[in-house]
């Protein structure tokens, strides 16, 4: 472990340094723009060491720490450390200052105390970390779950964060990266609407802790990510960036996740919006020009992928969408959809009124409190006085109407807009900048978001109190569910039909080898077992049948139950 | 005509129309019962307030209208804010 934290901060380091060396090249003086681009760069950075180490077979500690080691040295060797300028102390505010600094803490009190716990997340999104680990390189096997082919752009920022510890604990500090985007690029946002300092940075903070966000930033979701990059790229766009730089961040947010891309409608007009005047130059053009190549790899990376290991681009997803046990992905524009996602979400959504807040938004915006009251009323304010925030609304409605156009009318589809509160923090901030009750109640609102934000749905404060009783080394939720009788270790099989929370089975640290089975029976499944030479087996099957096979085997005692969904061979 | 006696210039009667356009739809789109606690119906109505609105009396219905919408969300989520901490089934 020692060894793996002495790589982490070489190789943290070298992005840092890296990042600032590319960043100085094509900085452009507008304060803005410069610092979404330089925690753009570094994410690219990140992406980039870990689709290299992951293609070279070198995703390891010692792979990634080498690398990294040699490329500090050359950086230092050019003396890029004294040309690091660190930005002057930015004008918060007491108050925004204490609700930022709360925020940054309770963010990484949960990267410390909590574990992965969201289903998706621990379904699809991370068990191909886990082989990815195991293996020190990119795996073929992901998992059993339809959904492990997407666009895994978030993952490799969480592997970045895995790879060095062979180890989970700081895997939520992933989010916390693209938190910091969202951030800075609402802030800039602000600022483009010629609010204060002290105003962006209100905005930025009240867009930070719009529940949704909050919630997913330590999730291991991939939502919030998309929303900041969503957020970056607007931003840009009203900043009158370089299409160049614009271009990176778009290429990057391709990577993330496809419904990006939905949401580009909006940034699109705001450039149009802002198509006369000078725009921002980056101090050196051709040297813009290699990380826009390697942001479009990362960018096509996945969709390359698909094509070459399944001949279709956004494979599992075809020209007819994709039906995921009763929830189907809508592929193309449907005026039906943008109808029902609209209406529901303005009767009963928007007001979280239906279910607790949830991570992955089930029948929830998580918009919360400022969004609904002072943001909207706010907006409603700034759109009659401003015509700057007019157009950015108008930018944000378009953006959100493509979105709800383009995703079925399901229980989760407000996720896919969460870069919409951000206009509407705006609009709060804006009004309690000129409205001294209104600033009382916009921070009364930022404290209850705070404190109903503490716990989830599906991280009530029983899970969360289990998770700090862990040391840890052993921080998991998987003893919460069923892996208390897996021995540490010990090899397992998984025999699955449906989504299924198999992350947890590879233990925090990745010690446990993880087999999943694509068999059609019980019997296969044994015969299979015995080949690998693996005793354990989880089992999670939906159809009668295949519940029977398993029951039968239990009664010929070929088979024991441990729990639920764990057996082990007799 | 405004309350004032002045021609009201056309930028007003296009927001007016817009948010009249808007509370239609949303009486359209929605059952009666819970309309009068509607959203976008609130926002509306501030809307035409802010139109009418001298400066002074702007600052005053948005203190009024954020006031409710806050109350509105929390009377609508705060029991829900209560299922995770086991305080309501």
């Amino acid at each position: 472990m020692i060894g793996g934290i002495f790589w982490m901060i070489v190789a943290n380091g070298a992005a840092l340094l890296g990042a600032h060396a590319l960043w100085r090249r094509i900085r452009t003086g507008a304060a803005g723009i410069d610092a979404i681009m330089f925690l753009v760069l570094r994410l690219l950075l990140l992406s980039a060491a870990v689709v290299v180490g992951g293609l070279s077979g070198f995703l390891t500690p010692m792979g990634l720490g080498v690398a990294s080691a040699g490329v500090l040295a050359f950086l230092l060797l050019r003396g890029e450390l004294r040309k690091v300028r660190f930005p002057s102390r930015p004008d918060f505010g007491r108050t925004t200052a204490i609700l930022a600094a709360l925020i940054a803490v309770r963010a990484l009190a949960q990267v410390w105390f909590l574990a992965p716990s969201s289903g998706d997340a621990l379904a699809y999104h991370l068990p191909k970390i886990g082989e990815w680990i195991r293996a020190g390189a990119f795996t073929r096997e992901m998992g059993l779950d339809p959904c492990v082919t997407f666009p895994a752009g978030f993952e490799l920022v969480e592997t970045w964060w895995v790879v060095f510890l062979h180890h989970d604990l700081l895997i939520e500090v992933a989010g916390i990266e693209f938190a910091a985007l969202a951030f800075a690029s609402v802030a800039a946002l602000a600022s483009t609407a010629g609010l204060s300092p002290r105003t962006a940075f209100l905005a930025a903070t009240l867009f930070v802790l719009t529940p949704l966000f909050t919630l997913q930033t330590t999730s291991c979701l991939n939502d919030a990510p998309v929303a900041a990059m969503v957020l970056a790229v607007t931003a840009l766009a009203a900043s009158r960036a370089h299409p160049l730089q614009i271009g990176i961040a778009v290429l990057m947010g391709m990577g993330l996740k496809g419904t990006f891309l939905y949401a580009l409608s909006g940034p699109a007009l705001i450039a149009w919006f802002w198509r006369d005047g000078e725009r921002a130059r980056p101090a050196s053009i051709p040297w813009t020009i290699p990380p826009l190549l390697a942001a479009s790899v990362l960018g096509m990376f996945w969709y390359v992928r698909n094509a070459l290991w399944y001949g279709n681009p956004s494979y599992p997803v075809t020209a007819q969408g994709l039906d995921l046990g009763g929830v189907h992905v809508q592929v193309g524009p449907s005026l039906a959809s943008l109808e029902s996602n609209f209406s529901s979400l303005l009767t009963s959504l928007v007001s979280d009124r239906l279910l607790p807040y949830q991570t992955d938004s089930y029948r929830t915006a998580g918009w919360g409190v400022t969004a609904f009251a002072s943001g909207a009323v706010g907006l409603i304010h700034a759109m009659r006085e401003d015509r700057t925030l007019r157009r950015l609304t108008v930018g944000f409605g378009l953006s959100l109407a493509t979105v709800l156009m383009l995703v079925s009318h399901d229980g989760w589809y407000p996720r896919f807009a969460l870069f919409f509160p951000a206009i509407l923090c705006v609009g709060a901030a804006r009004l309690a900048s000129i409205s001294r009750p209104i600033a009382w109640l916009v921070f009364v609102g930022a404290f209850l978001q705070f404190g109903s934000t503490l716990t989830s749905r599906d991280l009530v404060p029983s899970k969360t109190m289990a998770l700090l009783r862990q040391s840890w080394r052993e921080r998991s939720v998987g003893p919460l569910y069923y892996t208390r009788e897996l021995p540490a270790g010990e090899a397992v099989a998984v025999y699955s039909t449906v989504r299924s929370i198999t992350y947890i089975l590879y233990s925090p640290d990745f010690s446990r080898r993880v087999v999943y089975l694509r068999v059609s029976n019980a019997e296969e499944m044994m015969e299979r077992m015995k080949r690998e030479g693996i005793r354990y087996v989880y089992v999670d099957v939906s159809s009668a049948h295949r519940k029977q096979q398993i029951l039968d085997l239990v009664q010929e005692s070929r088979l024991r139950s441990l729990n639920e969904r764990l057996y082990v061979l007799n | 005509m405004s309350p004032h006696g002045t021609a009201i210039p056309a930028r007003q009667v296009a927001e007016i129309l817009v948010a009249v356009a808007l509370i239609l739809w949303r009486i359209v789109d929605r059952t009666a019962d819970g309309l009068w606690m509607d959203w976008t119906l609130v926002l509306c109505m501030y809307w035409i307030t802010s139109i009418f609105a001298g400066a002074r009396e702007q600052g005053a219905a948005a203190v009024v209208f954020v006031a409710g919408l806050m109350a509105l969300y929390l009377w609508y989520q705060l029991p829900q804010a209560l299922v995770p901490l086991g305080l309501r089934p």
